[in-house]
């Protein structure tokens, strides 16, 4: 077919990868989605709009878009976008303050999320998701910069303090994402430098500190460093049978669609808790009625199928042409990998609740749209993959001068020509 | 790099591992509770049911008898009211409940403290919408006092509030006419979801609606959203019942039971074209809307004297609906079933003759029974006519003798007797084990059955069957139920008139319309029955109860107007009436014609003259001369002497010559003379006073009296045995 063919092969001829392995598996999970949110939100969606299809027609057509978002964007070459960096990184800090400091920010449930004119709220989207893309061509384009630096203190201070102020905006309205984003800066510098204890350390100081604040959260209060909202969901998550009927119901009902669904679970479709028990089940609670209709077996099942994705990236990371490449790939890897422990986490309480989505599965447009952009990014990477030695392609400046190039030949049985 | 990545990617797996650990132990250690909570909470969950109204009964016009009120249940949220964050709704609310419904506040708290985490409290019941309005008032009044209020830095400061507090909608049954139509229309629960006795409990099918349920759930944009699904409202139905006549009915029962009193009192009005059933009462009365409640029975020295066990049946006695649970021998007015059944077999013609001589002998000359006529001198020579004008017992037995016990026994199915009519009520009696059948009825209980002893009916039975007798033969369900609406009005259901069977010709039919109007224009109830402009047909009826001989009757009278082409029945059955005379069915006659005075000009029956009736007032205590019930001369004993007119109800006759038909069986000459008798003055001129009367109630006793002695049971009294032992 012409269409592959072109995918394979680029301009100058030579053969390129392009990694079905990741195309399939997120086709499979992004449709997979659509099944569980119309499963999840048929009820509701009955009830509420009388259309059952309300919530999973909307995803679909997201979907649609964001599949095309996806192929345009893995057949740009990823060093145009990188060179814009810097735009990006300015953009998305704007877009920060605007949410939080103008009459654009929209606040839904008592969070200042959402960006977009009052009175038309369908055409708004959450910035958080751009931001987080935005970091990652960032950190991607200032590692590659800077590599030769990457192992001092300085520059990877640099590299934290710099996005610290975007992040903080985040934090401000959004745990769950500013948790990714540090994630994702901390994750990328510590993949990209040689050095390891200092993470260990780093690491160690951090979880002593979250050990800390959970002891002593009533002192926490009286300082004011954790909101109200924050320290009620600690407490939530330490005993959410206390809290059953008011702020722990979420919780409760998602451990209880857990427990109920045994190892192969009711039967997809047959969920009791989605009948208006566990709230938002086609968002950010969807895991829980997959284990509950699906069982263990089932969500199993599909955090395999996480983990595939994640080995893909890996992949991929590992055999980009350059180290931009690479690293575009990792922080999109850390991104959907830390993403999908803290929702399942989150689900299965075994951290205090925090609103995240399960990716390409759960209910939500922005999030959608810009998951397959970052997709797209990675197919990006991987077209550009040479898996026949044909003429040199050109080489990025900053390759040449990198100390440790990441291989650029692809081993034989990686490669799926 | 790489070996970071991999680091990396194996954190990921490992936390991911970990979380599957997490997956599992969540199942294994709290699988089975929580499979049991979401099971539990699905079910009873945060659903609330939606009570659907039951459906509306209404009269023939469309105005409801039965109907629904709305009322409000008070439920008190206990958990809202100590835990809402922004309100402080604990003492406003509990003093606005006092203020509203005066409910004692310290109670109150004790309560909401004690169920600190119910959400539901339900705290009283079947509030009246002003009461619950009152409450809102008070409610609003003061949450926007207390919003108002600021403090010297202008800062609203009150953060008290009445609320945690909401109401429960419910229906409440009413029943506006209290007491009319009591034994029809029967009780529903007070939930709604059943009904006690009468249409309530026979249509409760259609009356119960189907309740709805408003259930919570959390909706994606984190608020609770109410969710109804709307209660389906019963079906309305529209009976057969005139209240006017109803009322008319149960007022006349009330003035004649004031009077005198009976054991029971029974009325049916029924159009004999259709089937209908116009008006049923008996005598026994109850508020619908407290149904429970002995008091228009029973005085309150009466009920504080009564044990549980007494209360209860009085109860049962006082909701029982006489005229289709009760039976009873109908006496003389079964003739009609004897002549027409004969007439349509060919055994007898209008034209017939018979002979009266005043008895009959009844089986094989050595072991019969000689039964007599109650007119003991004897009819004599009599067309059929005649027969059924007179009463005359001997001419039944002489017919049912050619006809037969076989057809006999055909012809009592035919007119439904010893089975149920269908009517659509609860509790009717069949009566079937108290008729004889084909292979017990021996000559005597055929000669007995010619008159209508020996054998049970009940009223509706005998209703049923007299509408299919005047009506040219069609036997019509009887049935209270006209329509069926749903709560838009479109007609679900349409009950016309529904043919059960053909019983007679249409000639038999009309030759017995003119005997019934013979009975009452020159026959046995001339006198007291006759209603001034109009031509009424009827007959009377008296049975003598079991055991025989203590003076017990059961009197009735069936009357058909206009006679020519009846358009309404009306049935009176009074089972002992207490007055001196109780074998007098002047009692039966004379209410009916109260009865019929009224409804007559209100059913806009034609009149003969033009006139209109004047009506009159038998039983009130003004407007005519009354039997003294403390009379010592109006005992039984005594009755020989009662020959004044200042003994009779107004209207009464002397000359009402078929008072004393017990139309009972006189088999018994030998003792003939013995007994002193319960009987009315008669001035028959072919009649000796105290020796007819003595004769026909002494023969009766003494065919009672063999009855006991044979110890038969109360069904069907042996009249061979009675002959054999006589003979």
């Amino acid at each position: 077919m012409n269409f592959l063919n072109r995918l394979r092969r680029g301009r100058s001829g030579e053969k390129r990868f392009y990694d079905y392995n990741l195309l399939f598996i997120i086709i499979f999970l992004s449709l997979f989605g659509i099944l569980m949110v119309y499963s999840t939100s048929a009820y509701v969606a009955t009830l509420q709009f009388h259309n059952p299809y309300r919530y999973a027609g909307r995803q679909a057509l997201v979907l649609a878009a964001g599949f095309v978002v996806m192929i345009v964007i893995s057949k740009i070459d990823y060093h145009f976008y990188t060179k814009l960096a810097w735009v990006g990184f300015a953009l998305a800090l704007i877009l920060m303050v605007l949410v939080n400091y103008s009459p654009l920010g929209i606040e839904r449930n008592g969070k200042k999320r959402w960006l977009g004119l009052h009175g038309n709220e369908s055409l708004s989207f959450q910035p958080t998701e751009f931001v987080k893309i935005a970091l990652i061509v960032w950190m991607a384009y200032m590692i590659a910069r800077h590599v030769k630096k990457i192992d001092t203190w300085r520059l990877q201070f640099v590299l934290m303090a710099l996005p610290a102020p975007m992040i903080l905006l985040v934090l401000k309205n959004n745990l769950s994402s500013g948790i990714i984003l540090l994630a994702i800066a901390a994750g990328m510098i510590f993949v990209a430098s040689r050095r390891k204890m200092r993470f260990a350390v780093i690491a160690g100081i951090a979880v002593a500190a979250a050990t800390l604040l959970v002891l002593n959260i009533d002192k926490l209060v009286g300082m004011h460093i954790l909101q109200e909202y924050q320290i009620g969901r600690i407490r939530v998550w330490q005993n959410p049978e206390a809290y059953a009927r008011s702020t722990g119901w979420q919780v409760l009902q998602g451990l209880y669609a857990i427990g109920s669904g045994g190892i192969f679970g009711k039967g997809l479709g047959a969920s009791i808790q989605k009948l208006g028990f566990v709230p938002e089940a086609e968002n950010d609670m969807i895991f829980s009625i997959i284990c509950e209709e699906l069982g263990i077996f089932g969500a199993v099942c599909v955090i395999l199928m996480y983990l595939f994705l994640l080995w893909r990236l890996m992949v991929i990371a590992n055999n980009a042409p350059d180290l931009t490449g690479s690293m575009l790939t990792v922080g999109v890897l850390i991104h959907i990998g830390v993403q999908v422990v803290l929702n399942i986490a989150v689900v299965t309480n075994t951290i205090p609740n925090t609103g995240i989505t399960l990716p390409f599965i759960s209910y939500g447009g922005t999030s959608m749209l810009f998951l397959m952009a970052e997709m797209g990014m990675a197919l990006g990477v991987s077209n550009r993959i040479v898996t026949e030695e044909a003429p040199q392609p050109e080489q990025p400046r900053e390759e040449r001068t990198a100390a440790r190039a990441p291989e650029r030949r692809v081993r034989a049985d990686r490669t799926r020509g | 790099m790489q070996r970071k990545l991999a680091f990396a990617f194996l954190a990921i797996t490992l936390a991911l591992f970990a979380l599957s650990i997490v997956l599992a132990k969540i199942n294994s250690e709290k699988g089975t509770a929580y499979a049991q909570t979401v099971l539990s909470q699905y079910s009873s969950g945060s659903s609330t049911t939606v009570i659907a109204a039951r459906g509306e009964i209404c009269d023939r016009n469309g105005s409801p008898l039965a109907l629904n009120e709305k009322v409000y249940n008070l439920i008190i949220d206990a958990h809202e009211i100590l835990t809402n964050e922004d309100f402080d709704y604990l003492d406003e609310t509990v003093s606005a409940l006092h203020e509203a419904f005066g409910y004692e506040e310290a109670e109150l708290r004790a309560l909401i403290q004690e169920k600190a985490e119910s959400r539901y409290i339900r705290y009283a019941r079947q509030l009246s919408e002003a009461q619950k309005e009152a409450f809102d008032e008070i409610q609003e009044r003061v949450n926007t006092a207390n919003a108002a209020e600021k403090d010297e830095k202008g800062k609203k400061s009150n953060k008290k509030r009445v609320g945690g507090i909401w109401f429960e909608t419910e229906y409440k049954r009413i029943y506006p006419y209290k007491d009319l139509a009591c034994e029809l229309l029967g009780f529903a629960s007070s939930d709604g979801s059943a009904g006690n006795w009468g249409l309530e409990q026979y249509y409760n099918d259609l009356l119960v609606g189907k309740n709805g349920s408003s259930f919570t759930y959390i909706g994606s944009d984190g608020f609770t959203h109410r969710e109804l699904v709307e209660a389906e409202n019963g079906k309305t139905l529209i009976t057969t019942i005139d209240p006017y006549i109803q009322g008319v009915v149960q007022k006349h029962i009330k003035e004649f039971n004031d009077a005198y009193g009976s054991r029971n009192t029974g009325v049916v009005v029924m159009d004999p074209d259709s089937g209908e059933i116009l008006a049923m009462a008996s005598d026994d009365r109850f508020d619908l809307n407290d149904p429970y409640s002995l008091s228009l029975m029973y005085t309150e020295d009466q009920i504080a004297q009564m044990t549980d066990e007494q209360v209860t049946a009085a109860r049962l006695d006082m909701w029982r609906n006489y005229c289709i649970s009760d039976t009873y021998e109908p006496g003389s007015t079964a003739k009609a079933f004897t002549i027409t059944a004969a007439m349509d077999e060919g055994i007898v013609t209008p034209s017939s003759y018979f002979t009266c001589d005043g008895g009959q002998w009844i089986g094989p000359s050595n072991t019969g029974r000689y039964i007599r006529c109650w007119y003991h001198a004897g009819h004599g020579e009599e067309s059929l006519k005649q027969t059924f004008i007179n009463s005359c017992n001997d001419a039944m037995m002489q017919i049912v003798a050619k006809m037969g016990v076989e057809k006999f026994v055909n012809y009592q199915k035919i007119f439904g007797l010893g089975r149920k009519t269908g009517v659509d009520l609860p509790g009717e009696a069949d009566a079937a084990s108290l008729i004889y059948h084909l292979d017990n009825m021996r000559v005597t209980d055929l000669a007995t059955n010619s008159f209508g002893q020996n054998f049970n009916v009940t009223m509706i039975q005998m209703a049923s069957a007299y509408c299919s007798i005047v009506n040219g033969g069609k036997y019509y369900q009887p049935h209270l139920l006209k329509r069926v609406l749903d709560s838009d009005g479109t007609v679900l259901q349409s009950n016309d008139a529904l043919l059960v069977r053909e019983t007679i010709s249409e000639d038999s039919s009309r030759f017995l319309r003119q005997a019934m109007l013979g009975v009452v224009e020159e026959g046995t109830s001339r006198n007291s029955a006759r209603v001034e402009g109009y031509s009424v047909g009827g007959k009377t009826g008296t049975a003598e109860k079991y055991p025989r001989g203590n003076g017990k009757y059961v009197v009735s009278f069936i009357s058909a107007v206009p006679a020519e082409n009846p358009e309404v029945i009306v049935y009176v059955v009074i089972d002992e009436p207490q007055t001196d005379r109780p074998n007098s069915n002047s009692w039966a006659c004379l209410l009916n014609r109260s009865i019929l005075k009224e409804i007559l000009p209100y059913l806009n029956v034609y009149t003969t003259s033009g006139e209109a009736p004047t009506p009159d007032d038998p039983f009130g205590t003004g407007t005519e001369p009354v039997v003294d019930p403390e009379d010592p001369t109006g005992e039984m004993g005594d009755t020989f002497t009662q020959d004044d007119n200042d003994m009779q109800p107004a209207g009464y006759d002397q000359n009402a010559a078929d008072e004393v038909d017990p139309g009972v069986a006189e088999g018994v000459p030998a003792r003939g003379d013995a007994a002193p008798a319960a009987q009315p003055a008669q001035e028959e001129p072919a009649a000796d006073d105290g020796g007819n009367a003595g004769d026909a109630q002494d023969a009766e006793n003494g065919a009672e009296n063999a009855e006991n002695g044979d110890g038969a049971a109360q069904d069907a009294p042996d009249g061979e045995n009675a002959g054999g032992q006589t003979d």
